[in-house]
């Protein structure tokens, strides 16, 4: 079976510039995949790539088997690619109900259906529906992003840094939700400098140091390694 | 020869108006008036990259001193001319302070506004000004008694002005300025970081644009005999602006140029009738899409520069790095606070003379805010900042970069269109020498022969080197550099990391932010690793990078006790 | 004249300058840059009522449909000719293409229909409303209820329909939306022909008490920048009400002394701001938390 995403050998990074080189991974749909590493190892780039924020260098991004090579970031949304970028990047002025319903392009009948099920999900953000994005916490706003990338229904879920800025607490309520999100049947890649909070969570997982992979595998195993800070930190 | 296209344009378009008899001398008198107009307006909206609206109502402020002190008081040309320029000059000088630190849309708002009370002061007050039929009676030019007739000897004194203060805008702008300008228009807050003082640069070009357009004016009064709204109203502004635009907006020959073609404009679309204005509109819009830089620019684009003849590299005087009783640079409780979070959180940090000291931290945890705050680009919110036993808190960027204070950025930000050497001599702004200092730091970072190449066109390590040339062209005492090895290759990064140990064993104090720790461990002595905005290690490369805050902070908060 | 008229009146006027700046605000946070054809595109409007009354003899108020539509096509081809090329370039570059795009409109509305004031169609029937204490003239009152209505239209497009989600997304971060399959382009456009149906409405209201006259659209394009700057840069309902604001007050100080003085005491009024408050007088947009 395809998988939902596949990377296969990516070199990627702004004007010409490689951040990452080399990198492939795989997520299959149902699963959590972390992307670990310190800051500037290239967990934002990959993502970036993957979306096609970042110009790609050489090597393949396929989704579905469908090679995503070429097509705009908005195109890729409209095949099933779901992005949270770091910052959350909730629409400031609009109200958690507006967030929702703007990422959606299902008819009405089945958006409201969609809301719900995210209000569901995230109680929070039931209690706050007609609240203005700006007003939330950081730990409601990320919730809100997450739940805004789910409205399109997406195959892929690209979570970059979620646990910026959260206080401890919170980072495990927001990460154990993606499990459901993954129990659904979307595949997630979820982008942490938070090594702790993401293998609790996570299926698999791969190490990024300065651009390439330095370790990967079985989340349960990499939690076990006794040297994963030192590679993380890239010593 | 480089300047064979431009001339050869410039011929051009006097040609017709030199051929044409009286009708011609007349038209090439008035083209004479607004190529003055348009070369005062190319320092403020060509140099400066400030787009004033105000320009038209300069010019007519300008021609209501002159027909109003010649027509009523039968003023002398000498004064008259000399007033028309100042008063628009103070009017400007007055009001330069608050206007010209707004952003671009509100410069432009609030320049409109002070054309639009001109206006309505020369319409209502008819005592003064005549009201809305001006004032007739306004008598030819006379300079120290003697009349200038109207004709030959009027054009030719109306040019000699004109070309004058062309003159005078080019020497201001050009030369060693022109780069300058250049990174002021494109990214004030790196031209600030060099120590270049944009505020006054900015002052005075719209004080010469001013003056410019206010003696534009008197001569257009004296040339037309009256004076009347009509030279106070818009339609004098967009004329100027459109001059600029086809003339090409980044020389002031292009302003000429774009005088001589546009003051013809009437007459060759003379066929079209009532719609010829519309066409006009038409060909300025043409020109901003297609050809932004105007004619000169095209034509600058044709001729081709001569390869420059690199100066030998000569080193910086060695000054005599002093050995200060207390710390270089010191910081004490220094906190900034953006909306709810707390990016600086009462840093204490104390930085002796000839060290080289890494920060590190998670992301968010404050670093490059704290190189903005010694730099001067954010002001804390409080506690104190001292370097060189001079509080920096509340200076201006640029204050604190001629102290002594040079950074690099994130991203580096150059001039892409110019050469490295070019970018690099920035740095060393005002000193004779720049190009031969500027060659000396790019041999430094062993990019020397990259000195002639464009900098847009160079490979993301280069452009870190030409950057990181640059800051140290300024001859700082202290060098702040964000995240130097971002987007270096390991070699690149081994190599930067050598020469940074180098410039430091000279004597050089570097302060260096990075997320790639590897890269500082070999590179510096001491490590101070920032979380949330505080210090929480603060020492030897190995205590720090061992200590468990600090992988806790980067790996996940009580990483030693999950499962 | 009445205290209530010389409302009536301010409150038209006001009402008409409301659609011109929500028009203006809703095109600048679209596209980030300041339209300097706005001005001429509510002249523009003025000139199609003339003409729409010159070939349809009915009550200006049944044109109102029609010239919103028209309009916004116009607005369509406005961007595409003076912003859309020039996307990416600084933002003085928009500025000089808007100005000559005004240029083209006002020298072709003055080949076209001559210089001097025409009449647009008047909205309703003359006269007016008996109130008891006072008499309510039924044009202001028309162009207060059909500006209200129209208004009220934009509110219900922005706040209660996906388009007027996918506008304000599209405005407020144009790279998450893109990120989320909003097409940023298409909502750009759209906002650019709202904003010219907006300044058309206004300009069959206002063509009939106050003439259309092909040299006017600076004096709206100053009033809409200036509510722009009173409102807070980039807040549509700011932009309105200091719109409103600026009618009523044009209306009160020109019936109490000489429309000079309203035109001067506003543009002192706005260098003011501008120097001490240039985040206008109700802050600018959507604050931020975090």
């Amino acid at each position: 079976m395809t998988a939902a995403l596949e990377v296969r050998d990516l070199t990627a990074g702004p004007g010409g510039m490689p951040l990452i080189a080399g990198v492939s991974l795989e997520a299959a749909a149902g699963e959590v995949v972390a992307v670990l590493g310190a800051n500037g190892a290239g967990k934002s780039t990959l993502l970036g790539a993957i979306m096609g924020e970042i110009p790609a260098i050489s090597g393949a991004i396929l989704s579905d088997g469908r090679d995503l090579n070429g097509r705009t970031p908005r195109a890729r949304a409209r095949l099933g690619l779901g992005y949270c970028p770091s910052g959350r990047r909730v629409f400031p002025g609009m109200s958690v109900a507006d967030n929702l319903d703007v990422a959606s392009f299902a008819p009405a009948g089945r958006r409201r259906r969609l809301r719900e099920e995210a209000m569901a999900l995230f109680p929070q953000l039931a209690a706050h529906s007609r609240t203005a994005a700006w007003r939330l916490s950081g730990g409601q706003q990320q919730m809100l992003a997450i739940a805004r990338a789910l409205m399109a229904e997406p195959r892929v879920l690209l979570l970059d840094e979620p646990s910026l800025g959260l206080a401890p607490a919170l980072i495990d309520e927001v990460l154990a939700k993606l499990r459901a999100v993954a129990g659904a049947g979307t595949a997630v890649l979820l982008a942490e400098q938070n090594i702790g909070a993401a293998l609790a969570v996570a299926d698999r997982a791969v190490v990024l140091t300065r651009g390439r992979i330095a370790a990967a595998g079985d989340a349960a195993a990499l939690r076990r390694a006794a040297d994963l800070s030192r590679i993380v930190m890239g010593l | 020869m480089r300047r064979l296209p431009l001339l050869a344009a410039l011929a051009v378009a006097a040609a017709p108006l030199l051929a044409a008899g009286g009708y011609g001398l007349r038209l090439l008198t008035s083209a004479g008036i607004y190529a003055l107009l348009a070369a005062g307006y190319q320092a403020i909206f060509g140099a400066a990259g400030a787009l004033s609206l105000a320009q038209g109502a300069f010019f007519g402020l300008g021609a209501y001193v002159t027909g109003i002190l010649g027509a009523r008081y039968g003023l002398d040309g000498a004064a008259t001319l000399v007033l028309s320029a100042a008063v628009p000059a103070a009017l400007a000088a007055a009001v330069a302070a608050p206007v010209l630190r707004l952003e671009s849309h509100y410069f432009a708002l609030a320049t409109l506004g002070i054309a639009q009370l001109l206006l309505l002061a020369a319409v209502n007050a008819e005592a003064l000004t005549g009201g809305a039929n001006g004032l007739p009676g306004v008598p030819g030019l006379r300079l120290f008694g003697l009349p200038v007739e109207r004709g030959w000897p009027l054009m030719a004194a109306v040019w000699a002005v004109a070309l004058g203060a062309a003159a005078l805008v080019g020497r201001w702008s050009g030369g060693a300025r022109a780069p300058v300008l250049a990174l002021m228009r494109e990214d004030p807050i790196a031209a600030a970081s060099l120590g270049i003082d944009t505020g006054r640069l900015r002052f005075a070009a719209f004080l010469l644009a001013a003056a410019a357009a206010g003696l534009a004016g008197a001569l257009h009064a004296h040339f037309l005999g009256v004076v009347s709204p009509e030279a106070i109203e818009f339609p004098v502004m967009v004329a100027c602006l459109s001059m600029l635009v086809v003339g090409g907006r980044l020389s002031v020959a292009g302003a000429v140029l774009g005088a001589l073609l546009l003051v013809q404009l009437p007459e060759w679309l003379r066929f079209i009738g009532p719609w010829y204005l519309a066409v006009y509109g038409a060909a300025l819009l043409a020109a901003i899409v297609f050809a932004p830089e105007g004619i000169a620019g095209v034509a600058a684009r044709l001729a081709h520069a001569p390869l420059p003849r690199l100066p030998p590299p000569a080193a910086p005087r060695a000054m005599p790095r002093e050995t200060p009783a207390g710390p270089l640079l010191s910081l004490d409780g220094v906190t900034k606070r953006f909306g709810g979070i707390t990016a600086l959180d009462r840093v204490d940090l104390d930085i002796a003379a000839g060290e080289l000291v890494g920060i590190i931290g998670p992301n968010g945890s404050g670093k490059t805010t704290l190189v903005n705050a010694i730099s001067g680009i954010v002001a804390p919110d409080s506690g104190a900042l001292t370097f060189r036993g001079v509080p920096l808190a509340g200076r201006a960027a640029h204050r604190i970069a001629r102290l002594g204070v040079a950074r690099g950025f994130q991203t580096p930000r150059l001039l892409d269109d110019a050469a490295a050497l070019d970018n690099v001599a920035l740095g060393a702004h005002g000193r004779g020498d720049a190009a031969a200092l500027a060659l000396y730091w790019l041999d430094r970072l062993g990019i020397g022969g990259l000195a002639t190449r464009r900098c847009g066109d160079l490979p993301g390590g280069a452009r870190r080197r030409v950057e990181i040339a640059r800051a140290l062209a300024v001859d700082p005492r202290l060098l702040l550099l964000d995240e130097p090895a971002a987007g270096l290759t390991p070699e690149e990064q081994d190599d930067l990391a050598m020469r940074l140990r180098l410039l430091n064993a000279e004597g050089l104090t570097i302060l260096v932010v990075e997320h790639s720790v590897p890269f500082l461990k070999g590179l510096a002595r001491r490590m101070v690793c920032l979380v949330e905005g505080r210090v929480v290690a603060d020492g030897a490369p190995d205590a720090v990078t061992r200590d468990p805050v600090v992988i806790d902070a980067y790996l996940g908060r009580n990483w030693e006790r999950r499962p | 004249m009445s205290a209530l008229q010389l409302a009536a009146d301010g409150l038209a006027l006001g009402a008409a300058y409301a659609l011109v700046a929500a028009g203006f605000v809703l095109a600048l946070n679209a596209s980030r840059a300041v339209n300097f054809a706005h001005g001429d595109t509510v002249m523009a409007g003025g000139f199609l009522s003339v003409a729409l009354a010159g070939v349809l003899p009915v009550p200006g108020i049944a044109l109102l449909p029609l010239v919103l539509g028209l309009m916004a096509l116009f607005g369509v081809a406005l961007a595409a000719v003076a912003y859309f090329p020039l996307r990416g370039r600084p933002p003085v570059a928009v500025f000089v293409s808007t100005i000559a795009a005004g240029i083209v409109l006002q020298n072709a509305a003055t080949a076209w229909f001559g210089a001097a004031p025409r009449a647009g169609p008047p909205l309703v029937g003359g006269g007016a409303i008996e109130l008891g204490f006072a008499v309510l003239p039924r044009q202001s009152a028309a162009m207060i209820a059909a500006a209200g209505l129209v208004y009220l239209g934009l509110r219900t497009l922005l706040t209660r329909t996906q388009t007027g989600r996918r506008l304000r997304a599209a405005a407020q971060d144009p790279g998450m939306a893109e990120a989320l399959g909003i097409p940023v382009a298409a909502m750009t456009a759209i906002s650019f022909a709202i904003a010219a149906a907006l300044a058309g409405a206004a300009g069959l209201l206002l063509s009939n008490s106050f003439f259309v006259t092909p040299a006017e659209g600076g004096n709206f394009m100053l009033k809409a920048y200036i509510a722009a700057a009173i409102g807070g840069w980039g807040r549509l309902h700011g932009a309105a009400l200091g719109a409103l604001m600026i009618g009523v007050f044009e209306t009160a100080v020109a019936a109490a002394f000489w429309q000079i003085w309203a035109e001067a005491l506003l543009y002192t009024a706005l260098l003011l701001i501008l120097l001490f408050r240039p985040s206008g007088l109700f802050g600018e947009a959507a604050g931020t938390r975090a």
